[in-house]
């Protein structure tokens, strides 16, 4: 797990409550708890913590974790 | 020893029927500040232990304490998952309510949700949410603000919650009668029992509202105790040097079914519900009506549609918020009304004042209290207000049997609600 996915896995864990036996690369968010409203709470702690604006139409509950984390790579996000 | 008898409860013309029947209460669910569950609560109840206390999140306040409840872990009780998005007023509500099923001997994976009704008082919903998500607009612009804010801070929401807890899908409402919401939502689910429209009706009222700026507010309003340097004495209902009340957060849920139901399932009936009234003062805003009439008259329906005579009310657990004015004008409805002098007791000397979840709290602390056949003290009484003629238990509880008691509950805006309850 690189550190941008880790620091991903800590927010879903600790803000979220995702269990975080379940988090794989391809485990949707949904699968982890998340829906619309939540989703849209994800993209405000992600500009939070990583300075991006991610909107609505960019990332759904049905995002898997690594396509969360390719997003925030291609938006720039490098820790 | 009950009967039609109006004669005796006053003079409100032809009023409701008398006796229509009891409800049975079969559960009690109780998150206050005197404790999760039954049996912290009666303990610190009954032996009249304060629990106002420093409160951190109101540093720097002229008022800087209020009784909160201990120890309560949203995430151990709902998971992280579910919890984050909750309020907290929600989540009080939630877990009292799962205790109050529990409680009951009912299991919500078997029971035919759609005859199962929720009714919960509140007043200020997730203001505490609402204010912090304000200040996240101040700080960081509108597009840091949550989602979430809403469904978060509505007051009908706790409804909704609790019923998708517990797979409740008949009817699901919010009283706002301010502080007299939980008694309201009592008397409401009473009628959805009576008329046959639910077998089961979760009824109470949640509130935590201990935000700064509610705070602030009480404060410049003149209703809230200065403390006078130690908050555990600062709730003194009906005490000569009362000064206002103590700001609480809490939830209080009962189950109410009509007892022919709880008896054929074999629940233990804790008492009944045989009464309800509710009237309102049309006087002013926040300040109680001086005369009591309404009030007066809310006490008298309760009793006329429980078909009891005034004399035979043995105890009272009063609305006693120990402000100057609520305490006056309470003390002149009891004196008016139940002039024989049942025994009187505040348990906002314990728990403080929990808005809009205290008639809740205070009918399952009378539903205790006719149980156990005693009276909790009023805490932090050294000297009565002679001035008021109440018969106030203070010092130690007393031992009695209760067989009808009264809890009155009083609201800003002039909402009076009164409940009777009798032994089973």
């Amino acid at each position: 797990m690189n550190a941008l996915q880790e620091q991903l896995s800590n927010i879903l864990v600790d803000n979220f409550g995702a269990p975080s036996e379940l988090l794989t690369d391809e485990i949707t968010l949904e699968e982890l708890g998340f829906d619309s409203l939540a989703v849209v709470e994800l993209a405000l702690v992600v500009k939070r913590t990583f300075g991006v604006t991610v909107v609505s139409d960019e990332i759904t509950p049905e995002h898997t974790f690594v396509a969360t984390v390719r997003l925030l790579e291609n938006k720039g996000v490098n820790v | 020893m009950r009967g039609p008898d109006s004669s005796t409860v006053g003079d409100l013309g032809a009023g409701p029927a008398a006796g229509r029947g009891d409800i049975a209460v079969t559960g009690l669910g109780l998150v206050t500040p005197a404790g999760i569950g039954e049996a912290a609560n009666w303990a610190a109840i009954t032996a009249g232990t304060p629990t106002a206390s420093a409160d951190p999140a109101l540093a720097g306040l002229p008022v800087d304490f209020s009784c909160r409840v201990p120890d309560f872990d949203p995430n151990a009780e709902f998971g992280r998952k579910a919890a984050w998005r909750l309020d907290r007023f929600a989540q009080l509500a939630m877990a009292a309510a799962r205790q109050a099923v529990a409680s009951a001997g009912l299991d919500p994976a078997t029971w035919d949700g759609a005859r199962v009704g929720v009714v919960l008082g509140n007043s200020l919903g997730g203001s505490t949410t609402f204010e912090r998500q304000h200040g996240t607009l101040i700080e960081g612009g509108p597009d840091y603000v949550s989602p979430l804010t809403v469904p978060m801070s509505m007051v009908n929401m706790v409804a909704g919650y609790v019923a998708i807890d517990v797979r409740a899908s008949g009817p699901s409402l919010v009283t706002a009668t301010a502080c007299a919401s939980g008694s309201t939502a009592i008397g409401l689910a009473r009628d959805l029992l009576r008329s046959s429209a639910c077998d089961v009706v979760l009824a109470g009222g949640t509130e935590s509202a201990l935000s700064p700026t509610v705070m602030a507010a009480l404060h410049n309003m003149g209703a809230l105790s200065s403390g006078d340097g130690d908050p555990r004495t600062a709730s003194r209902p009906f005490a000569a040097d009362r000064n206002g009340f103590v700001a609480a957060e809490g939830a209080g849920v009962l189950v109410l079914e009509r007892p022919a139901d709880a008896r054929a399932r074999g629940a233990r009936i804790r008492a009944n519900l045989s009464g309800y009234a509710a009237t309102s003062d049309a006087h002013h805003v926040t300040a109680p009506d001086p005369s009591g009439r309404s009030a007066a008259n809310a006490v008298r329906a309760a009793l006329a549609d429980a078909g009891i005579p005034a004399d035979e009310v043995a105890h009272v657990n009063a609305h006693g918020t120990a402000t100057p004015l609520n305490d006056a004008a309470e003390a002149r409805v009891l004196s008016g009304v139940l002039s024989h002098g049942p025994l009187v007791t505040s348990t906002k000397g314990v728990t403080g004042h929990t808005l809009a979840a205290a008639g809740a709290i205070e009918a399952a602390y009378t539903v205790l209290t006719i149980e156990n056949g005693l009276v909790p003290p009023t805490a932090n009484v050294t000297a009565v207000d002679e001035r008021l003629g109440v018969n106030l238990v203070t010092g130690a509880a007393k031992s009695e049997r209760i067989d009808v008691a009264v809890s009155n509950s009083f609201g800003f805006g002039g909402h009076n609600s009164v409940l009777v309850l009798t032994a089973a």
